[in-house]
């Protein structure tokens, strides 16, 4: 599903009369996200990153402008249950989670869609292979015994029985370890490549961004500062200024080989690993001095 | 100042009935000792015991075996706890769990009333905790004001001003940006430098701790290890294990160590790009 922003403004505070308005929490976004990106979003905490996401969902309307799905505006044509394609997981989504059995968490969002017990099984069945939870053992224990990352998986198959086009998740691995951190990028990247699902997500880990996005948009004070690959904007000096961040590591070291000639300098490429790094520069110090 | 001594941990009682009988403790049959204004990294993965025995040094939860106590006071003698909480203080990962009051003033001064601080030297206090933190709102902005970076720091001047002499960060950090990280972050290890107390700093990101004098590894409730970051960071495997990963350029050093190029394991990249350019 596309989803495409046209003019897209918001501001919390209505005018009122005598009173000038709020400030405009985002301003005249234009934007087109096509079916099956990974795109991640980032931007400091108060820059209209969490209204944004909302407006995508519909649970905030636009003061002006329009979101467009599949080149419908659901508010327009009076159909909000378009946004139904639109999966949303808020931060720690976990703290959600509220039935005595895992089962019927999941299948809670499913209670108003007139299926029937086995239809219903089976779409608890296919969300929990999503996120590689096993139906068997996991459909009767509680939520709040398993772990951190495990409870994450519940929550985010809870949206996933729903069948969603987009899914759009804030901060999905805040608080989660190595392990857990894995495990829900491999799922969203196989949800992305088998099904097709457009995943976006708000990041504040730079090197998450790096590893897991084929485009990054940074968003200031509530406007798109840039929209670009990652590779690119997260080594653009001019952009890690203004947001204040640091150059990812990965990106340092591909140019420093890069300009020593250790590595081709592949602009997409150009992100190595620790490993491919260590390799790089055993090659590089093994190689006979050029005197000149 | 924190002993915890061959200390166990149910989040409820096991009960002597077989659906209990498998029940394994939050912590089991931990001993250590952490000394007054030490800074130790407590990491582990989810659900590995880290803010359970946070959640003991400050009295929040009582040991179901064994003894904690802080500064010689047993948390669980409940003369003591008031003494126990005075001294331990916790910020967790999201503030607003945490703040009680409608303006920053206010939300720092509950805290001061609650502990018995002197009422005519209140005022006072709140302004030397939001200047203290570097926190840019006078006490009369609404909290619901405040960014999420600042509402932590928020938090942070609450705990501060009650002087703690320990504090537990648990992930206080997990929902900051890159940048108010930093800023969190320095913020921190400029009052230490002022009033030198003990830190716990619980977190699943070694950058933030590269610094740490030790770090503390937890696996299923127990601890399995613990040294300096130089030390314990030779072992990848075990780090893997307990769900961490050490951060670019000392992986990339360890890397380079073990093919016999002398680096230090602590490389950053300014000593990388003086080996590279030596050679070439």
């Amino acid at each position: 599903m596309q989803i495409k922003l046209d003019r897209v403004s918001f501001t919390y505070s209505k005018r009122k009369r005598n009173t000038p308005s709020g400030p405009d929490v985002l301003k005249q976004l234009d934007l087109t996200v096509e079916s099956g990106e990974m795109l991640a979003i980032a931007g400091k905490s108060g820059s209209g990153k969490s209204t944004f996401l909302q407006l995508l969902k519909g649970f905030l309307a636009p003061s002006d402008g329009a979101v467009l799905l599949d080149d419908v505006n659901p508010r327009g044509v009076r159909r909000p249950e378009l946004f139904d394609k639109v999966g949303f997981i808020f931060q720690y989504p976990e703290h959600q989670l509220f039935s005595t059995t895992v089962f019927d968490d999941i299948a809670f969002g499913l209670q108003s869609a007139g299926l029937s017990d086995e239809e219903k099984e089976a779409r608890v069945r296919q969300a929990m292979a999503a996120v590689q939870l096993d139906y068997e053992a996991f459909k009767d224990c509680s939520p709040f015994e398993l772990s951190g990352g495990e409870k994450r998986r519940v929550a985010i198959a809870g949206v996933v029985v729903l069948e969603p086009e987009v899914l759009i998740l804030d901060e999905p691995t805040a608080g989660l370890d190595l392990q857990s951190r894995r495990a829900l990028f491999d799922l969203l990247h196989t949800m992305n490549q088998e099904r097709g699902i457009t995943v976006m997500w708000v990041s504040h880990q730079l090197e998450e961004i790096l590893e897991h996005a084929t485009r990054l948009i940074a968003l200031k004070e509530g406007a798109f500062l840039a929209d670009g690959h990652p590779h690119i904007l997260l080594s653009d000096r001019g952009l890690l200024n203004t947001f204040g961040w640091e150059e990812p590591p990965a990106l340092v070291v591909s140019r420093l080989l890069g300009e020593l000639g250790a590595v081709d300098e592949g602009r997409y490429t150009a992100a190595l690993t620790p490993h491919g790094a260590s390799e790089a520069i055993i090659k590089l110090l093994g190689k006979p001095r050029v005197t000149v | 100042m924190i002993d915890i001594r061959d200390t166990t941990f149910y989040y409820n009682m096991p009960q002597d009935d077989e659906e209990d009988a498998g029940r394994k403790p939050a912590l089991s049959h931990i001993s250590l000792t952490i000394a007054a204004g030490e800074f130790v990294a407590f990491l582990g993965r989810n659900g590995s015991g880290k803010s359970s025995l946070s959640r003991l040094l400050n009295g929040i939860e009582l040991p179901t075996e064994g003894t904690v106590s802080v500064e010689g006071h047993v948390t669980s003698d409940k003369a003591a706890l008031s003494a126990v909480r005075r001294i331990v203080q916790i910020v967790f990962q999201n503030p607003e769990n945490q703040q009680v009051g409608i303006t920053v003033g206010e939300d720092i001064a509950f805290g001061l009333s609650n502990i018995g601080w002197p009422q005519h030297d209140i005022a006072n206090r709140v302004a030397w905790a939001i200047n203290l933190v570097g926190l840019d709102a006078d006490e009369d902005r609404p909290v619901s004001n405040l960014s999420g970076g600042e509402k932590q720091k928020l938090a942070l001047a609450a705990v501060l001003a009650l002087a703690p002499r320990c504090l537990i960060l648990d992930e206080a950090t997990s929902m900051l940006d890159p940048v108010a990280r930093r800023q969190f972050v320095a913020t921190l290890h400029e009052v230490r430098k002022q009033y030198p107390f003990t830190l716990i700093y619980i977190t699943h990101h070694l950058e933030e701790v590269t610094d740490a004098d030790r770090w503390l590894l937890f696996r299923a409730g127990k601890v399995v290890a613990s040294g300096t970051p130089n030390v314990l960071a030779q072992d990848t495997r075990l780090l893997e294990d307990c769900g961490l990963e050490l951060p670019y350029y000392w992986k990339l050093a360890g890397l380079l160590r073990e093919s016999g190029i002398s680096v230090p394991s602590d490389m950053n990249e300014l000593e990388l790009r003086e080996l590279l350019c030596k050679s070439s």
